[in-house]
């Protein structure tokens, strides 16, 4: 199958790739005008770069990955380390949250052990997933959001990371443990059970 | 006796790094007695696959 439509005249496609790069600017730069930029200027670059693919998808995960460059270089030049007592100030801040999921004896507390959520494909295709999970990565500590976002939606690798932030390997794995621990407990805090919605994006 | 809170670290560490043969036995000694923590580790799993729509890729399939 060949499409003779290029992905520049593609309306349907074009909105659709925008969208989903805004989000993911959004989500890493925390600043809708910059995230605007972000995404014109890897829209702009993949214009002018001629490529053949195969597919939209695999057009879509070259368009991300010029983005994803643009990004870690901005990410780069903003954080240049971190703030080490503002570091410990927010794993100290956790104990909180510790007291609240795990008994006396580091076992879950009955009433807030985690229970299963939908498979991933039935959650990713639900609105109230994403609202919360976009409200809940915002909720985290700046260092804590900051490392958990390189991690996952830059794809670098935990070394890159510590030696990027210059933080040990072991505060790098702290900090991946408790962004994931507060994004899923804010979740559930937040109503996500994902038994009653069947509203579908 | 290994703890729920050593254990959603080992879950979460598994996500970056492969665990040493020691973790990965604490791991799958716990998670067939502990619900809480396989509840966890769904969780999480459930939090990978949405940062990698987010990125624009496909979640593995498992
Ligand atoms: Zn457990």
């Amino acid at each position: 199958m060949t499409t003779q439509l290029s992905w520049q005249q593609d309306h349907h496609y074009l909105t659709g790739l925008r969208r989903d790069l805004l989000r993911f600017a959004r989500l890493q730069l925390r600043d809708a005008v910059a995230a605007e930029d972000a995404v014109q200027e890897a829209l702009t670059a993949a214009y002018t770069a001629p490529q053949q693919f195969g597919g939209q998808s695999q057009h879509k995960t070259w368009v991300f990955g010029i983005l994803r460059h643009k990004l870690v270089d901005t990410l780069r030049a903003r954080y240049r380390t971190i703030n080490l007592s503002a570091l410990e100030a927010e794993i100290e801040g956790e104990a909180l949250l510790d007291d609240l999921l795990f008994k006396a004896n580091d076992h879950w507390a009955a009433d807030t052990r985690p229970r299963p959520w939908p498979k991933p494909e039935t959650a990713l295709a639900q609105k109230q997933f994403w609202l919360l999970f976009e409200l809940c990565l915002n909720n985290l500590p700046e260092s804590t959001g900051r490392v958990f976002m390189m991690r996952e939606f830059l794809g670098l690798e935990t070394d890159e990371i510590c030696v990027e932030l210059a933080v040990s390997a072991n505060h790098c794995s702290v900090l991946l443990y408790r962004a994931r621990l507060k994004l899923r407990t804010c979740l559930t805090e937040k109503g996500y059970d994902g038994e009653d919605c069947d509203e579908y994006v | 006796m290994s703890t729920c809170k050593k254990i959603s670290r080992l879950l979460s560490d598994a996500l970056d790094r492969p665990l040493q043969t020691g973790e990965w036995l604490e791991v799958h000694a716990h998670l067939p007695i502990c619900r809480g923590c396989r509840g966890y580790k769904q969780q999480i799993s459930v939090l990978r696959a949405a940062a990698q729509r987010v990125r624009g890729e496909e979640p593995e399939t498992r």
